[in-house]
């Protein structure tokens, strides 16, 4: 049976994690009723991994990453509980000045779109050198842009000194985003969180971008937070997995057994939905229906209207699952009945 | 078995959804983008505000006979200068004329210059920037430069050299003010007509066989519309403006009745300006209120099609 | 860099050129022959004027197909005859110059005035959109551009001047102080400050949405992600973007400013180029409108060009 899981696990060989959110909930008020974006989500990120956080659209994966360094426009969204344990404090309680010192030092942030996230009138060299600054005034300027040239050959840029000078609109999409890793790996944050790094880019850049984040993770044991929607980015770098779905989590387990057995409906039918090369499908089964609008949130499981597992039970339609442990501790759920998946899911095929 | 809509089986199953389709039609109408406008402009408090003040002036204007307590242009000069008193609301001027009278009918001169200009300009900023969006090329660029050149000449002092040269009539300011306010119009035609030709709506028209002349007209000229009425707007409160100043000055409408502006030239002597404020001030606020209203409402337009134009 | 700014004044050229068009189009259509605004009516006394008349009518070519005709009046123009006055019977030329200190003292003044108040309120409307301020702000603005800039001067003198009696009602010196800065100062008050009311209005209003957008955009977040601190995520990063295109809106301005500018000095008794118009089109004095409405064409055509250039040194992706 499942283990409610209420305190923090322990990684492997027993460390304490890095990161540790708790409970953490936010809503967006734009006149109405608010939003429940981000609904009660606890989990917790170890040193030297990459987690993979995967949701579709509206799931609140963004807004509840944003959470962490406070990064939502404070006037729609509020976050209405929970905390952000880092280093031994809570981000979410922290006044605004000492939050500064975390965000681009000790945890920094990569987002969507390379080209609307520099400012298109100053340089990339400029910008890089700017977040040194910020975190350290007597730095110089020949020492910031050595450090900055360095990032941007660690990244794979090519010839980093003519780039430094260059303006983001002469960069191209891919090797934007690699100047926006240099730019978040300047100040050797501990943490990095990647939200969509890829969704923007051509397929072959993506993996290219992929294979600098694994390498630079290997050499600096940097613990990443991997945002996205596409389970092969997930099966191709993460080591841990969270599914997000409606506002909450609703299941976490390291990254074979995700794909191996999934325990979530959700989760199953994602992965079966995915196409394959190695089989030839009638027609590509989808999740029937529509995710819930969270204003206000549904009262009992979020997914059971679309889920074949529930057939619409009371309780699945009355009570919100917990997240709770199911094979070993790594692997854990939020569903009343996974214990009657017996048909192994689809994607556990030969090629593991 | 066959699905042609035109065997006998089929037509009545396609009756029946003919059926269905017109009831949704009619209650897609409910949903168009006309009516998502009218609806968000209707919210504007301050815009409906304004539409209403415009419509009680357009009925003092019209009705201005009616209303008006004596005949405008009747100087008495036992009544020369008096400030306000129960017959006379507003006093009288230095020829003894009745201001509020007078007020009431110089509506009629503002409103009309101001709106005739509008609309002139922008029936030739549309055309021009139709035309010069659309086709692009060397219509562009010369439309493009001649805007520029109109535009290089301050307003105010070109027209009242061509008012100058030609002489003071209604016609001649209100086709001059439109000729110096229709690039205004124009840019905004031209610009939205430009971003329009990109998009695929138009793209399957052409693959379909329309004629450039079919595509300006029947799927261009309804999308430029909207922001076109928002710089009707703008361009109705400079005309306004414009010919206020040029009566003021004394280069403006000659008639009788004269406008808004007119009626504040006595305030150029500071005697004047000094002693008898109801003389200037009535009109002033007047013109103030109807460009404020105007503007009003066109921040209301805009916000309007602005919105719908994001979904 | 260089290439763009060849390209734009190539631009500028063919408008230039059609401002010259309409300006001698105007010369032909305006009472009085073309010959008799160009000449120094003083040489045309005198025993020998008409053969003197005569041969200028050759060298001006009368008598010469109008596009030849164009070119002689511009060569005119070149040597810097911009016509003499119908009424003072002295080069325009040197009128303007006598006037034009007063003219660029006011505009220059209001100009100053208007971005002073309007860059702060746009931004911190902006900046605290849907507030009080923010309210206030564009209601400000939006009265600002309604109300007719001779009323404002009107109820301005009215109060300032003749009712608290703080500031004089017009002029530019009071007699006997003439020169004085103090005096030139509390004469510039009041038409600086109603001549400004024409620009903040559409100041503010571009300002708050130029600033609006740019505090929206992606990275501004990116910047605060960067641990920057506010006031530098401000000021460096969302003012500097929202003030690009502010220069382009400056140029397009300068027109209403010159037309304001000819009001006010006309309300105020302004001795400036303003005053000089207006009262030469009381005279009928063409030469001196025709040349002040050449010269603020040319001037804007001018300060397009300025603009154009200043945006493209700010902001790289123009220069493309």
């Amino acid at each position: 049976m499942g283990i409610p899981t209420s305190s923090p696990a322990s990684s492997a060989d027993g460390s304490l994690p890095l990161l540790s959110v708790q409970n953490l909930s936010v809503e967006f008020r734009t006149g109405g009723e608010p939003v429940q974006a981000v609904r009660d989500v606890s989990f917790d990120l170890y040193a030297g991994e990459i987690l993979g956080l995967v949701g579709e659209s509206g799931s609140g994966k963004s807004v509840s990453m944003n959470s962490l360094l406070r990064l939502n426009p404070s006037p729609p969204a509020n976050i209405t509980g929970g905390s952000v344990q880092f280093m031994g404090t809570d981000l979410l309680s922290l006044p605004e000045r000492q939050l500064r010192r975390v965000r681009g030092r000790n945890i920094a942030m990569i987002f969507q779109d390379p080209t609307t996230s520099f400012n298109p009138v100053q340089t990339i060299g400029s910008q890089i050198f700017e977040a040194m600054r910020v975190h350290d005034r007597g730095i110089s300027r020949r020492t910031a842009r050595l450090r900055a040239i360095e990032l941007l050959d660690l990244v794979g840029v090519p010839s980093p000194k003519v780039r430094y000078a260059q303006y983001p609109h002469e960069f191209s999409g891919g090797m934007r985003q690699r100047a926006m890793i240099a730019m978040a790996l300047a100040n050797r944050p501990k943490l990095l969180i990647a939200d969509e790094p890829t969704t923007a880019l051509d397929v072959t850049v993506q993996a290219q971008i992929l294979e600098t984040l694994q390498e630079i993770q290997r050499e600096t044991n940097l613990s990443i937070i991997l945002i996205t929607h596409d389970m092969g980015i997930i099966a191709e770098i993460a080591d841990r997995v969270l599914v997000m779905y409606a506002g909450k989590i609703v299941e976490t387990a390291e990254v074979e057994p995700i794909f191996g057995s999934p325990l979530h409906p959700y989760t199953r039918g994602l992965l079966s939905s995915l196409p394959r090369l190695d089989a030839s499908v009638g027609d590509l089964p989808s999740i029937p229906g529509q995710p819930p609008s969270l204003n206000p949130p549904p009262a009992g499981c979020a997914f059971h209207p679309r889920c074949e597992l529930s057939q619409h039970r009371e309780r699945c339609r009355a009570e919100i699952p917990g997240l709770v442990h199911a094979n070993g501790s790594q692997h854990d759920v939020a569903c009343h009945f996974f214990t009657e998946l017996r048909v192994p899911a689809p994607a556990a095929s030969e090629e593991r | 078995m066959s699905t042609s809509p035109l065997l006998p089986e089929n037509i009545a199953a396609t009756d029946a959804a003919a059926t269905v389709s017109a009831a949704e039609s009619r209650s897609a109408w409910q949903e168009s983008p006309f009516r998502i406008s009218m609806a968000r402009f209707l919210r504007h408090r301050l815009a409906v505000a304004g539409l209403l003040i415009l419509v009680a002036l357009a009925v003092i204007a019209i009705f201005a006979p009616l209303i008006s307590p004596y005949n405008p242009n009747a100087t008495n000069l036992f009544l020369y200068q008096h400030p306000p008193s129960a017959a006379h609301l507003l006093g009288t001027d230095q020829e003894g004329r009745d201001v509020l009278s007078r007020l009431i009918y110089g509506a009629r001169v503002s409103l009309t210059v101001g709106i005739a200009a509008a609309v002139s300009a922008g029936i030739v900023g549309l055309v021009l920037g139709l035309l010069a969006g659309f086709l692009g090329g060397w219509v562009d660029s010369i439309v493009m430069r001649l805007t520029e050149m109109v535009l290089s000449f301050p307003a105010l002092v070109v027209i009242i050299l061509i008012v100058a040269i030609i002489g003071p009539s209604l016609t001649t300011i209100i086709i001059v003010i439109a000729l110096t306010q229709w690039p205004t119009g124009c840019r905004i035609v031209r610009q939205s007509t430009r971003s329009l030709k990109e998009m695929d709506f138009i793209l399957t028209a052409r693959a379909i066989g329309c004629s450039d002349f079919r595509i300006m007209l029947r799927h261009t000229l309804p999308s430029v519309l909207p922001p076109l009425t928002v710089a009707l707007t703008v361009l109705s409160a400079e005309a306004i403006l414009l010919e206020a100043a040029l009566s003021f000055l004394g280069l403006g409408v000659n008639v009788p009745e004269s406008s808004w502006g007119g009626m504040m030239q006595a305030a150029q002597s500071l005697t004047t300006l000094s002693s008898q404020p109801w003389l200037w001030l009535p009109p002033g606020i007047a013109i103030a209120v109807a460009v404020l209203a105007i503007n009003f409402v066109g921040d209301g337009l805009r916000d309007a099609i602005d919105t719908r134009q994001q979904t | 860099m260089v290439a763009f700014v060849l390209r734009r004044l190539a631009i500028a050229v063919p408008v230039i050129l059609g401002i010259l068009l309409i300006a001698f189009c105007f010369v032909h259509l305006l009472p009085g022959s073309p010959i008799q605004m160009l000449i120094n009516p003083n040489d045309l006394s005198g025993p020998d004027s008409a053969k003197y008349l005569a041969s200028l009518r050759a060298e001006l070519g009368l008598n010469k197909p109008l596009p030849i005709q164009w070119l002689d009046w511009m060569g005119q123009l070149l040597k810097g005859n911009l016509g003499y006055s119908y009424q003072q019977q002295v080069p325009v030329t040197s009128l303007i110059g006598q006037r034009i200190g007063a003219t660029v003292l006011l505009s220059v003044t209001a100009l100053l005035l208007a971005l002073a108040i309007a860059i702060p309120l746009g931004v911190v409307a902006a900046l605290k959109q849907r507030s009080g301020f923010d309210y206030a702000s564009v209601g400000l603005s939006m009265f600002a551009i309604s109300i007719p800039i001779f009323f404002l001067g009107l109820m301005a003198i009215y109060v300032f001047s003749l009712r608290l009696g703080w500031l004089p009602p017009g002029g530019i010196s009071t007699l006997g102080v003439a020169g004085s800065f103090s005096d030139t100062v509390r004469h510039l008050a009041l038409p600086a400050c109603v001549l400004s009311a024409v620009l903040v209005g559409p100041y503010v209003r571009y300002v708050r949405q130029s600033m609006l957008e740019v505090l929206g955009m992606d990275y501004i977040r990116t910047a605060i992600a960067k641990g920057a601190p506010r006031m530098r995520v401000v000021f460096r990063h969302a003012l500097r973007n929202a003030l690009i295109p502010l220069t382009t809106v400056l140029a397009i301005q300068i027109p209403a400013l010159l037309a304001g500018t000819l009001v006010i000095e006309t309300v105020f008794a302004w001795p400036g180029l303003g005053l000089l118009v207006y009262d030469a089109i009381s005279n009928r004095d063409y030469p001196i409108i025709l040349a002040v409405v050449m010269l603020s064409a040319a001037l804007v055509v001018l300060f397009n060009l300025i603009a154009d250039v200043v945006a493209a040194v700010l902001d790289p992706r123009i220069r493309l």
